[in-house]
């Protein structure tokens, strides 16, 4: 009887695995739309997150900081992709105490498009 | 229960023995394998966890045991943690000895809540991986059903009635593709009425291993993970008058595959519990055949912490 409960799980697993075959990168999105006119974008560098359930946790924390439009992450590099709405004014520092209010750590900070070219003209800034 | 103790100081006589001898034979309860513990996972402040987890054992002399364990985890800050246990719609049942004859007696009720603490001491986070040590304390709160049928023994009913408490030290070391948990605790109860419930040591691993997807380089939905975990209790007798209960307390190892399925906001868990090592200490300790859990998780998001 155990043996046969055994067998069940045994072919369980076995059936997941056949499903999970590897998701090519071809097959994913195609080429990330344009940012809307005014938009900023950042990448956060955050170290320690694993796996989609831990995702939840930074790109909600990330989402709270007043002026994100949206969030998505990149597990494999560890990468917070941060859209900015037009005319808000993110520090560095709040990018950082959100993640160290995740749990996590933040590494390096790159900013693609500022949203305020008032304040940034240059357009980047480390 | 009552019953059972008023039976064994009366049993002055030969046949009064035997029958309390054949009534401790059919009673006495295998240590429990747990899966309770969280790792020391991240859990970010504001963040709360609810997890469903209902279980079914089954064990010789017809003793069946099915719970739901409902867990809440809460992020008061980045390190530290609350986590809320309460096992709900306790079931037990078995063969037992009860007025003159062995019949299925069963003891339904609410179970008891554990409320726990944990604190990260240690955090090394790199890309895709993150190593952290947290020691945990909780308190076993009593506010179960102690006595839902006199006739069975008391650590079939529903809940202990004894406060209790425990500590561990827990390491959890993930990775994209793997995680890799440790647990060492111990726990203790209180006397109450008499009766002491058997205190001891608690050692778990886990092993996660991902299947699917394999390709990790965009927004992940969803992830399947091969568990396999080890269970290792160690508990001294059950006292009843200052004096053991035979067939209580002693060794339980269980290895335990399973299936995780995991989403950023919800997730699912199946586990076989297969005992490969077990002992009681003194006679009439029911063997541990097998169990099954499975587990439901929400994730939810607040904004309130510290």
């Amino acid at each position: 009887m155990r043996k046969r409960r055994l067998a069940g799980w045994l072919g369980l697993a076995l059936a997941l695995l056949a499903c999970g075959q590897p998701v090519r990168a071809a097959d994913q999105a195609a080429a990330k739309p344009a940012l809307p006119p005014g938009y900023g974008e950042v990448q956060v560098t955050v170290l320690g997150v694993t796996a989609p359930f831990f995702v939840f946790g930074i790109v909600a924390r990330l989402g709270q900081v007043p002026g994100v439009a949206h969030v998505s992450f990149n597990l494999l590099h560890g990468i917070a992709d941060v859209t900015v709405k037009p005319g808000a004014n993110i520090t560095d520092d709040d990018l950082r105490h959100a993640v160290r209010n995740a749990s996590y750590t933040a590494g390096p900070i790159k900013w693609l498009a500022h949203p305020s070219p008032a304040a940034m003209p240059a357009a980047t800034k480390q | 229960m009552r019953c059972f103790f008023v039976l064994l100081r009366q049993a002055r006589d030969a046949i009064g023995y035997v029958i309390a001898l054949l009534f401790v034979l059919m009673l006495a309860t295998p240590a429990r394998a747990q899966i309770t513990f969280p790792s020391a996972a991240p859990i970010s402040a504001g963040n709360v966890i609810v997890r469903t987890q209902p279980t079914a054992t089954e064990g010789s002399g017809g003793v069946q045991s099915l719970y739901d364990e409902n867990v809440v985890l809460y992020g008061a800050s980045p390190d530290l943690t609350f986590i809320l246990e309460n096992k709900s719609i306790v079931s037990n049942s078995a063969d037992l000895f009860a007025r003159g004859r062995v019949q299925e007696l069963n003891a339904i009720g609410f179970g008891d809540t554990v409320l726990d603490t944990r604190y990260v001491v240690y955090e090394q986070d790199g890309i895709g991986s993150t190593f952290r040590i947290a020691p945990y304390l909780g308190i076993d709160i009593p506010t179960g059903m102690q006595n839902t049928n006199d006739l069975v023994p008391r650590d079939l009913q529903p809940a202990s009635g004894d406060w209790g408490a425990r500590a561990a030290l827990t390491a959890s070391w993930q990775t994209l593709f793997w995680n890799a948990q440790a647990l060492i605790g111990y726990q203790n109860y209180a006397a109450s009425g008499g009766y002491q419930a058997g205190g001891g040591l608690l050692a778990d691993a886990a092993f996660h291993y991902l299947i699917w997807p394999a390709d990790l380089d965009r927004e992940v939905p969803a992830e399947v993970f091969a568990s396999l975990e080890a269970n290792y209790t160690l508990f001294t007798p059950d006292r009843f008058q200052g004096e053991n209960v035979s067939g209580t307390g002693g060794q339980l190892l269980t290895v335990d595959p399973g299936i995780l399925y995991s989403r950023p906001k919800w997730g699912f868990a199946l586990t076989a519990l297969l005992p490969v090592l077990q002992q009681t200490r003194g006679i009439g300790g029911a063997r541990y055949d097998y169990g099954i859990e499975a587990a439901f998780r929400v994730n939810f998001f607040t904004y309130h912490h510290w």
